[in-house]
């Protein structure tokens, strides 16, 4: 018997989730979780123009016993002709007395015309194509954000859809509004098409002001078609209790609060996914509307979305000489002997890999998604020869590196997906490819960003744009931007709003936990907003925003991907996203490559090319010495500012104490600073076995079982790579491929510790059948687990580890070209550009100013110094520095400001051209910069744009006659022009003996601040040193410093850290004229100090001096604000300013800025840079 | 914003309104209601009234955020005539008429 027989039932079939983005509340989850409570049999997904949630929401229900239906509310359209002269006439909110007649807020009419809804449901594959095809259109032929299409749309494919004619914004009520006659024609065209059975008229009862009235109108109109009715609830959160949200998100999306979006909202709190008792009540006088909607969930009971979607890879295309295995065989075979030639140590072994991985990627029927990536390097390869152009110096580089643990593969290695020798890094193939795996393995492959977008574009070449989609992300409301919209929302005041979000740091008891902790804020809580905000920023905490860009996911399928998921235009022109995440693409199968920018790459490429440009020479980086001293000696002194993944400040701590002398240490400094080892409890270990064993060669490294040394003899007894967990469990406990496998999958999932658990019976009747006792394998087990957290495999560290080498050979034999692409590269890495501009200077490179004649668009490299690039001039765009660049090529140098302002494009504004000089960007006129900039002043007038830009045109049309017109400029070649026939005025020179003051060293370096965001000659605290409070003492005397010294230190905030393995410890990075300082900061002090550590740029620290080898920390004991000394209180020699005293303050707020956000080392990814 | 007259001190912002003199400001009315909590009956002028007909009803639930308003109205056909606006506060429990 069929299940929907059951009376007292009722299956909604119109529910919005937060995929409506700021039009739902809910997850798709928890209105699965609410539907199983409520007792329905199925329950549909209906977004707004999306199936985001769709799978997520699949996937939900189908455990929980729920049938998912697929669908969506689509946005169309006008179907009248003459709707747009008539826009008047469609519904309005109207407000009377506590009535609101208001109809969906999410669409209203624009200059476009209006919008309907109507609610779309896939009962069939083909619906499901069909539907994805027309949200496509809806996106793709529209502006970004204002999907919709035409009604003929969807007459077009009518076929596999039920269509319900949808909310209070359909067009059939919409017609009904201009009269019984024109609806009737629309709804007799929707007859026609969908006939009888697959259409439904909707019935809605939120009680809202009107719905009865709707209801009989509409219930009169399908009987007199002899259409059926639906009930639907038009749900937009699955708990009553969440309309607050529901409100606050409508107030977020119209950029308005709460209390002035009240014509926008809906009227009450009836859009919650209801009990069919409720619904029964609702819809008394229609209970065929109710039974409805139990007739259609059966019918759509055929297709799930989690079964019936039908992707499939693109298969390989090859030359006719198939099977694929046997080309990938011969691709392999030919590299093969390039590789690894006879005589070769690595031969056999290389063999025995390259036969081993051939069978298993035949048996995983494999082979043609290796050799589509070969395909796909292949493009890559002729993107980057179009991308470097003619540039030889790159093109010794290859186009790309693979990262993870496709890099253990010697078929990666063979076809060029990687460039680590597995056999001789010794790296372990298991976790990429193995007996048991239940998905196809992941191949991510690193790019310099240029190549990398180009390449995107040549994907959907070669696949064919219906083929091809980016896999989107939905980035989701955070602590600072919840507080802020959600406060701004409620009418908080934005001073109490803007504190709290620099301020809140909440823990696991949310921004209501936080509140309660901070005294400010603690008696706000009595207030009802307040209490409202506490609790609806935990309900928001998680919710997407909008769809984005994934870092470098690309999906390819060989039936159009347009039927398997909506796309819809990314914000970067010619790319298209499909509306599914990483984890939807994962549980749909489909095959994700990931093309990721890896800003070191670009670095590289650049610096490469600069030192062909400036040596003659090109350093091919694939034979450099590995091996060298020098290069090991600097890393190991924690001279890595600016490097590759060892330029942290935790890994500056880190790396002079395991000192890496090699390639496989590097690998492992990579891979040691990261939550897996960390939480493992295997960073200590394996530091101080390091010590000894420099100590003392014979140290004998201690192994809790004998039978880990084979696994674990190269990490010294610890776990640091992914990898060895693996190793672990077989070496140890005899576990099968599948059995680690498993625990892999066990380990990466969030809810995965009782699923490890699981693992553990397995583990110990393992290890106990190789005579481990309980105890030590209890105790490697848990090393094991503890591991669960993020850590690299192996390769991946190998990959990485090889680069940072590569990083600091060059910067220790290239420093300017180095220093040069690292500023030309940001953002990438650790440090903001003040931080490691310092660096350069430490390291003897200067950073020259902008010049006018001399600067490029980029930074350059002049002499053995840095000269910043125009386009690093806030207000100067590349456009406008590139002109100007171009401008001086063509016609030379500029030879004053007017010769420069006749010359260059209005776009150049006014406000751009001061802050040039103000960095002393046209000193070379030889004038001071307060003239320079009060004569700017005279030739361009006030910054009205019409204005200056009309000043500008006459300027650069008459030439010199402006120029006469003006007051006359002192110093000032002549820019007559002979041809000019404007009359000459007789003027004096009445500001010929103007005075300028000059510029003093604060404001000049208060300036570069504020328009370069990085100081190019002083530290900030070279003009305030003595102003710093009493004792404060410089970094530079730590070393003489005796242990557990009390100090006092003073510095600019460079990085703070609050890594979640630290229990509560906050990590600063500190920074005074001579170097950095670090300080540790206990839980206790934090919660004491929290204003400070997390609102200010500057800090005062007294501590305690620990001193452990090279390593210097700084134990907290009080965290301030810095306050600067008045002169009163302690009266000091002239300071290196030449302003006044008071000055001093002016200039720290001025160069004030927010400090950098705490960063945490946890989560997954965050691997590249 | 549109507020809601409200009875007494029963507005959103109860400071600022003491000035005004609110045109149509609800007041209080017998009602007894039926089983399914729709009115059936209630007192006009100091008459019990039947009600004929409901017309419309439709819910608001606004200004959370400072002091929850939640009503139910219904829009009615009364005995020997009429057509009245009453409304069930449903933070309070008790009846008002609504003027037109």
């Amino acid at each position: 018997m069929s299940p929907y027989g059951a009376c007292g039932e009722y299956v909604e079939l119109h529910a919005h989730s937060a995929y409506s983005f700021l039009d739902g509340a809910s997850r798709p989850g928890e209105l699965a979780v609410r539907a199983a409570e409520l007792g329905y049999r199925a329950l549909a997904l209906t977004d707004h123009d999306g199936l985001y949630g769709s799978l997520e929401f699949a996937r939900a229900a189908t455990s929980l016993g729920v049938q998912p239906i697929t669908g969506a509310e689509v946005t169309f359209s006008s179907p009248f002709a003459d709707e747009r002269e008539n826009e008047a006439t469609t519904p309005r909110a109207t407000v009377t007395n506590g009535t609101r007649g208001r109809v969906d807020a999410s669409t209203r009419p624009d200059e476009t015309g209006p919008r309907y809804h109507m609610t779309l449901l896939a009962e069939t594959p083909a619906g499901y194509a069909n539907l994805c095809r027309l949200i496509t259109r809806a996106h793709m032929e529209n502006e970004r954000g204002d999907p919709r299409v035409s009604l003929e749309a969807l007459l077009e494919r009518p076929e596999g859809l039920i269509v319900l004619t949808g909310c209070r914004r359909s067009p059939i009520l919409a017609a009904l509004d201009r009269g019984t006659r024109e609806a009737e024609a629309l709804f007799g065209r929707l007859v026609d098409v969908f006939g009888p059975r697959n259409l439904y008229v909707e019935l809605q009862h939120n009680s809202v002001h009107g719905d009865r009235t709707r209801m009989k109108t509409l219930g009169a109109l399908a009987d007199r078609f002899r259409v059926p009715v639906v009930a639907t609830g038009n749900v937009h959160y699955h708990d009553r209790d969440r309309h607050r949200l529901q409100d606050v998100l409508v107030a977020i999306r119209n950029r308005t609060t709460v209390e002035d979006s009240h014509e926008l909202r809906r009227p009450n709190a009836c859009f919650h996914l209801a009990s069919a008792n409720e619904m029964a009540w609702r819809f008394e006088t229609r209970p065929d509307a109710v039974l409805n909607t139990l007739v259609i969930a059966e019918r759509c009971s055929e297709f799930d979305l989690t079964r019936d979607l039908g992707y499939e890879f693109p298969d390989f295309v090859g030359s006719g000489r198939a099977p694929a295995i046997r080309v990938l065989a011969e691709v392999c075979r030919a590299a093969f002997e390039v590789r690894y030639p006879r005589g070769n140590p690595d031969r056999p072994e290389a063999e025995r890999r390259l036969q081993e991985e051939i069978a298993l990627i035949d048996r995983h029927d494999l082979p043609g998604f290796f050799l589509v990536y070969r395909d796909i390097l292949d493009l890559a390869r002729d993107v980057a020869k179009k991308v470097r152009g003619g540039s030889e110096p790159r093109s010794l580089l290859p186009p790309g590196r693979g990262r993870g643990s496709s890099v253990s593969s010697i078929v990666c290695y063979l076809i060029g997906l990687s460039h680590v020798d597995p056999v001789k890094t010794n790296l372990y193939l298991g976790r990429f490819l193995n007996d048991a795996m239940g998905s196809v393995p992941d191949i991510d492959i690193d790019f310099p960003r240029d190549i990398r977008e180009e390449l995107i574009l040549a994907v959907y070449e070669r696949y064919g744009y219906d083929h091809v989609g980016l896999v989107c992300t939905f980035p989701t409301y955070r602590t600072r931007s919840i507080v802020r919209e959600v406060g701004k929302a409620l009418s908080l005041p934005m001073g109490d709003v803007e504190k709290l979000a620099k301020l809140a740091d909440p823990g696991e008891d949310g921004i209501a936990g936080e509140l309660a902790r901070i005294d400010e804020f603690r008696s706000k809580l009595d207030a009802a907003p307040w209490r409202a905000f506490a609790e609806l920023t935990g309900e928001i905490r998680g919710l997407p925003r909008h769809i984005s860009q994934h870092v470098g996911g690309m999906i390819i399928s060989s039936r159009p991907l347009v039927e398997l998921v909506p796309l819809e235009p990314a914000a970067w022109e010619g790319r298209v996203l499909c509306q599914w995440d990483k984890d939807s693409c994962d549980d749909a199968g489909f095959i994700k490559i990931d093309f990721l920018a890896l800003g070191m790459l670009s670095l590289v490429e650049e610096a490469v090319e600069l030192i062909a440009d400036r040596h003659g020479e090109v350093p091919d980086l694939s034979r450099i010495d590995y091996e060298d001293e020098e290069i090991y000696d600097r890393i190991c002194s924690g001279d890595t500012v600016g490097l590759f993944q060892v330029e942290s400040r935790a890994q500056i701590q880190m790396v002079r104490r395991v000192r890496p002398r090699n390639l496989a240490d590097l690998a492992i400094q990579v891979a040691i600073v990261r939550p897996g080892p960390i939480v493992g409890g295997a960073v200590n270990p394996y530091v101080r076995r390091r010590e000894q064993l420099r100590e003392n060669p014979d140290y004998v490294v201690p192994y809790d079982h004998p039978l880990l040394e084979e696994a674990l003899g190269e990490t010294l007894g610890v776990i640091i790579f992914q990898d060895q967990v693996l190793q672990v469990c077989k070496c140890l406990a005899g576990f099968s491929d599948g059995q680690a496998e498993g625990l892999r999958r066990a380990m990466s999932r969030k809810r995965s510790k009782e699923a490890l658990l699981e693992y553990w019976e397995a583990f110990r009747e393992g290890a106990e059948g190789r005579g481990v006792d309980r105890p030590t394998a209890q105790k490697i087990f848990e090393q094991v687990v503890a591991f669960s957290e993020f850590g690299f495999p192996k390769s991946h560290a190998a990959a990485f580890g090889l680069l940072a080498f590569q990083s600091a050979w060059l910067r220790d034999r290239y420093p300017t070209e180095y220093y040069v692409s690292l500023f030309n590269n940001q953002p990438m890495g650790f440090y903001a550009l003040d931080a490691i501009g310092r660096d350069a200077r430490r390291h003897g490179i200067g950073v020259r100013l902008p010049h006018l004649n001399m600067s490029d668009v980029r930074c350059t490299p002049e002499d053995d110094d840095l000269r910043v690039g125009l386009g690093f001039v806030r207000e100067w765009g590349t456009d406008v520095a590139e002109h100007v660049v171009e401008e001086r090529r063509r016609g030379g140098g500029f030879a004053s400001l007017p010769d420069f302002l006749r010359r260059t494009p209005a776009t150049l504004k006014r406000g751009a051209i001061e802050n040039l000089i103000w960095v002393g960007g046209m000193d070379v006129f030889g004038l001071d910069r307060r003239e320079l900039l009060w004569q700017t002043g005279l030739w361009l007038g006030p910054e009205t744009e019409t204005e200056a830009e009309r000043r500008r045109r006459e300027l650069a049309a008459s030439g010199a006659g402006i120029a006469r017109a003006t007051p006359p400029i002192r110093g000032r070649r002549s820019t007559d022009r002979a041809d000019h026939h404007q009359t000459e005025l007789p003027f004096d020179e009445p500001y010929a003996d103007l005075a300028f003051a000059g510029t003093s060293d604060m404001e000049r370096l208060t300036a570069e601040y504020r328009i370069l965001s990085f100081a190019a000659k002083h530290h900030p605290f070279a003009l305030v040193r003595d102003r710093l409070p009493r004792g404060t003492i410089s970094s530079e005397t730590f070393e003489a410093l005796p242990n557990r010294t009390d100090v006092r230190v003073a510095g600019i905030v460079v990085a703070r850290q609050r890594p979640h393995t630290a229990k509560g410890y906050i990590f600063i990075l500190m920074e005074d004229e001579a170097g950095p300082i670090n300080a540790i900061v206990r839980p206790e002090l934090y919660e004491k100090c929290k204003g400070a550590i997390r609102l200010e740029p500057f800090l005062s620290i007294d501590g305690t001096l620990q001193k452990d080898g090279a390593t210097y920390n700084i134990l907290a004991t009080d965290v301030r604000a810095l306050r600067l000394e008045t002169p009163a209180a302690r009266p000091t020699p002239a300071s290196a300013s030449n302003g006044t005293r008071d000055d001093a303050f002016a200039y720290l707020e001025a160069i004030r800025h927010d400090p950098p956000p705490t960063m945490s080392w946890g989560g997954g990814g965050g691997c590249g840079r | 914003m549109a507020g809601y007259g409200g009875p007494g001190g029963r507005t959103g912002r109860a400071g600022r309104v003491g000035r005004l003199r609110p045109l149509n400001r609800p007041k209080p009315v017998h009602v007894v209601p039926s089983d399914g909590g729709s009115p059936a009956r209630l007192r006009v002028k100091g008459r019990v009234r039947r009600v004929e007909s409901i017309l419309e009803t439709w819910r608001i639930d606004d200004e959370w955020w400072r002091e929850p308003i939640s009503r139910e109205y219904f829009s009615i056909l009364v005995e020997g005539g009429g057509h009245l606006t009453v409304y069930r506060d449903l933070v309070e429990g008790r009846w008002y008429l609504q003027p037109d």
